[in-house]
């Protein structure tokens, strides 16, 4: 089997039993939870004002909540069996068509924001570690820790009130346009970028030292030619790892972001679930979020064995 | 310049490009004649029973009687009602030529079908319905006893009349297809609903031709929206953004006092709370003014009595208001035996003046409101503690017995009679939003029966004082305040008219200026 077949294949099974381990620890602990989860879907369906314990009592019965817990989980795997995730106890629509609809709001201002992290963070982080020490490395480290500091949603205040309130460049809040995901994205990549832009800097730093960039040296290349020929894809392999992690973080949800700018990801779904107790769903995600972080752990390897030979030989052999 | 060199410099501009667009587009955007309506509340699901209130709010569907802003009942799908010699049998009759958003007639068969699915869920479960049929041109429905108030249960939005194309074979709402002033043309997720003038509709045309609902949950997130001048309508404004909205003079703020309160309600089984002299304490040792200025922002909204002067049937001016009085509440308790203890806590017969009041966290004043309230009880000697959590903490904690006190916020207008609410409120041993193991129950119950069954105005009348008057002086439930509706309007529309009864919206009356 060649190495990227083997990495996909252990990738894989690994994706299967961490997805199906953290569905079946949202669905324990969902239940070890106090309260009454139909008072609370109750609550959900029909508002504040107007729950009743006749209520509870109706979708209890209706969607089988009286039953064991066993019968419930059983159910449910039974279900998973056929690729059938269930319906959501809160908008009866099924779980799929929830994920797939609130993903695709996550997974475009998602990448969006990460990709801009990475066009404010690269640069940057390269010219600090090319210069470590130096007046760049000090204020892209001062400036990096100051915006990591801070929370997201006082970054994305602080956009919000200069160019939705105050210049009124852009709106404020919602999702149907372009000009709705450039707050969140910034916000968003703000974040991110004040992270990688470290781990950038550390990894040029690091490459530079190396005896093999001191050797392209006195074999007569230039610092920036011996950079690109030869340090380039070195530093590259953490950053790829780093990269691939993070873009999963910002998928699972970005729960700040979206309650903020009114966007209706996955994270604002999995918070408005684990409240109203929509176990389908909140399981739903648990899967899915599984399944996205052993995609991307699987993409930062084939990255990896793609930028270092040694590790593709290594794997071969 | 390589040609893939140029390429990327080529993407990168097109990138910039757009970004640089995007602001104008969204200017361009709000230059639209579409009018934009922003409420706290997702459209979750096509069960009228969830989320009725918003089909019935935006003038998407209707029911079969409606209610005015000033409290009249007019017709919504039908257009007028009669009732038989037996006090049982309503006839209502629909509005001639009328049809539903598929083009389909408004037929009595379709009325009575979609009223007969209304019928089974709870919401009208105080009605004694017995039937419900066509009769020829009129809906004709049937309770088992005499029941005057029927009209204003049939405002009620779990009620709203959806042609028979809205449901499946299983009976469940697949798609609306109502027949309101607006109809449904695209729904985005559970925020976004786009909506259409429906030119068949048969009552007066909209004068605007396309509006948009948006869920914004968030309350600061409306305020920003209306600041930046983003929307039209935003509902439910928070009191802490009011001075904040006006000020970026995109939006004004208009408010009316509605018949909605926030109120405690005891346990009144509870040795601390089974005196009606120690509830009348606790009343007269709120502060109401004091946090009707403060924390809501708005004087007027301090409760005199149960319910506010909008309701003129309901609201007595007679009975003499609520006092602050803390050495009169303190006297009380002294007289009821309450006596004070050495850490200030009065105490009787080895019981401690001390409870745990259950709050809602979903709405923000009031876990600030109850912090107040625990400093004011705290001046007679008496210490709660204060639990705040999702909505489900009262039902649960009535269902298994260990409620001591409450504070929450309720409509009594649910439908536009508010018998509606005091019966589950105030006769049951048991009220999710109401009293608890409340002796004066068994006082109230007889009235309610009569006032439902009774058609004689005048003997409703008396009814209705009497009825208020029990409530206001045994004080089983207290009121601490009564609800502002707040709504930022845009200084392009005009004839926007706020429904304190918050049934509709009124957008069909609404106009661009």
């Amino acid at each position: 089997m060649n190495p990227i077949a083997r990495a996909i294949a252990a990738r894989a099974t690994q994706a299967l039993l961490t997805a199906w381990v953290l569905a079946t620890l949202c669905f324990a602990f969902v239940h070890a939870l106090p309260g009454d989860t139909a008072l609370r879907i109750a609550a959900a369906r029909v508002g504040e004002d107007r729950v009743t314990a006749e209520t509870a009592d109706r979708i209890r019965r209706e969607e089988g909540l009286d039953r064991p817990l066993v019968a419930q989980y059983g159910d449910w795997i039974a279900r998973l069996a056929v690729a059938d995730l269930g319906r959501s106890l809160v908008s009866r629509r099924t779980v799929t068509d929830e994920l797939a609809y609130h993903g695709r709001f996550t997974l475009g201002l998602g990448a969006l924001g990460w990709l801009l992290s990475y066009a404010i963070a690269l640069p940057i982080g390269v010219l600090a570690g090319f210069r470590p020490g130096g007046w760049a490395d000090r204020l892209t480290t001062a400036v990096s820790v100051g915006i990591a500091s801070l929370p997201s949603f006082l970054v994305g205040i602080g956009l919000i009130s200069i160019f939705a309130l105050t210049l009124r460049w852009l709106p404020p809040a919602g999702f149907r346009t372009g000009a709705h995901m450039v707050l969140p994205a910034i916000t968003l990549a703000l974040g991110l970028a004040a992270y990688s832009v470290r781990i950038i800097r550390n990894s040029v730093v690091e490459v530079r030292a190396a005896f093999y960039m001191t050797f392209a040296r006195i074999k007569g290349l230039g610092a920036r030619q011996a950079f690109r020929s030869h340090g380039l894809r070195n530093a590259a392999i953490p950053v790829a790892t780093f990269a691939a992690l993070q873009f999963a973080y910002v998928v699972d949800g970005f729960v700040v972001i979206e309650t903020l700018f009114n966007y209706p990801g996955l994270g604002e779904l999995l918070v408005k679930a684990l409240l109203a107790r929509d176990v389908p769903i909140i399981m739903g995600a648990g899967l899915m979020i599984g399944l996205l972080y052993a995609a991307a752990n699987l993409i930062a390897d084939l990255v990896c064995l793609t930028l270092d030979p040694r590790r593709a030989a290594r794997a071969a052999a | 310049m390589t040609p893939s060199r140029r390429a990327r410099r080529q993407l990168i501009a097109s990138i910039m490009g757009a970004l640089l667009l995007l602001p104008a587009a969204a200017v361009a955007q709000q230059g639209e004649a579409l009018l934009r309506v922003v409420a706290p509340w997702e459209y979750s699901s096509n069960d009228p029973t969830d989320t009725g209130y918003i089909l019935a709010r935006m003038g998407i569907a209707e029911t079969l009687v409606q209610v005015e802003p000033d409290g009249r009942l007019i017709g919504g799908v039908a257009s007028g009602w009669t009732i038989d010699a037996d006090k049982l049998t309503w006839r209502f009759t629909l509005r001639p030529g009328a049809t539903f958003h598929d083009g389909s007639p408004i037929t009595a068969a379709a009325v009575a079908a979609s009223l007969k699915t209304a019928f089974e869920g709870e919401s009208l479960s105080a009605v004694p319905f017995d039937r419900v049929a066509a009769e020829g041109e009129q809906v004709v429905i049937r309770t088992k006893t005499p029941f005057s108030v029927l009209p204003p249960f049939l405002t009620d939005y779990a009620s709203v009349i959806l042609a028979p194309s809205s449901f499946g074979s299983d009976g469940k709402v697949q798609k609306i297809v109502a027949s309101g002033p607006y109809r449904i043309t695209a729904i985005e997720g559970k925020a976004v609903i786009d909506l259409e003038r429906f030119e068949g509709y048969a009552r007066a045309k909209p004068a605007i031709a396309k509006a948009r609902y948006t869920a914004v949950g968030n309350g600061d997130t409306r305020a920003n929206i209306a600041v930046a001048g983003d929307a039209d309508l935003v509902f439910t404004v928070a009191p802490t953004a009011i001075q904040r909205i006006d000020g970026a003079g995109q939006l004004k703020v208009e408010s009316i006092t509605i018949p909605r309160i926030r109120p405690i309600a005891f346990n009144s089984g509870l040795p601390q709370f089974e005196d009606v002299r120690v509830r009348r304490a606790i009343s007269m040792a709120i502060d109401r003014a004091g946090i009707a200025s403060a924390i809501l922002r708005h004087p007027g909204s301090a409760a005199t009595q149960l319910l506010p002067p909008l309701m003129k049937d309901w609201h007595d001016p007679s009975l003499p208001p609520i006092p602050h009085d803390v050495e009169g509440a303190k006297r009380l308790l002294t007289e009821a035996g309450w006596l004070p203890g050495a850490d200030g806590i009065r105490a009787k017969g080895g019981t401690r003046l001390a409870a745990k009041m259950l709050t809602l966290s979903g709405r923000a004043e009031l876990p600030v409101m109850a912090t107040a309230i625990q400093a004011q009880l705290r001046q007679i000697g008496m210490e709660i503690a204060i639990e705040a959590g999702q909505s489900a903490i009262i039902p649960a904690a009535i269902r298994d017995g260990t409620m001591q006190m409450t504070m929450f916020a309720r409509t009594y207008v649910n439908v536009p009679e508010v018998i509606a609410t005091i019966v589950p409120d105030y006769t049951r041993e048991r009220s999710t939003w109401g009293t608890m193991n409340w002796p004066g129950r068994e006082r109230v119950k007889p009235l309610t029966d009569e006032y439902v069954s009774s058609f004689e105005e005048t003997r409703k009348a008396t009814l209705r004082r009497e009825i208020m008057k029990i409530i206001h002086d045994e004080a089983p439930v207290i009121p601490v305040s009564w609800f502002e509706h707040t709504v930022a309007v845009s200084k392009r529309v005009d004839n926007v008219v706020i429904d304190p009864y918050e049934m509709r919206y009124l957008i069909d009356r609404v106009r661009f200026r």
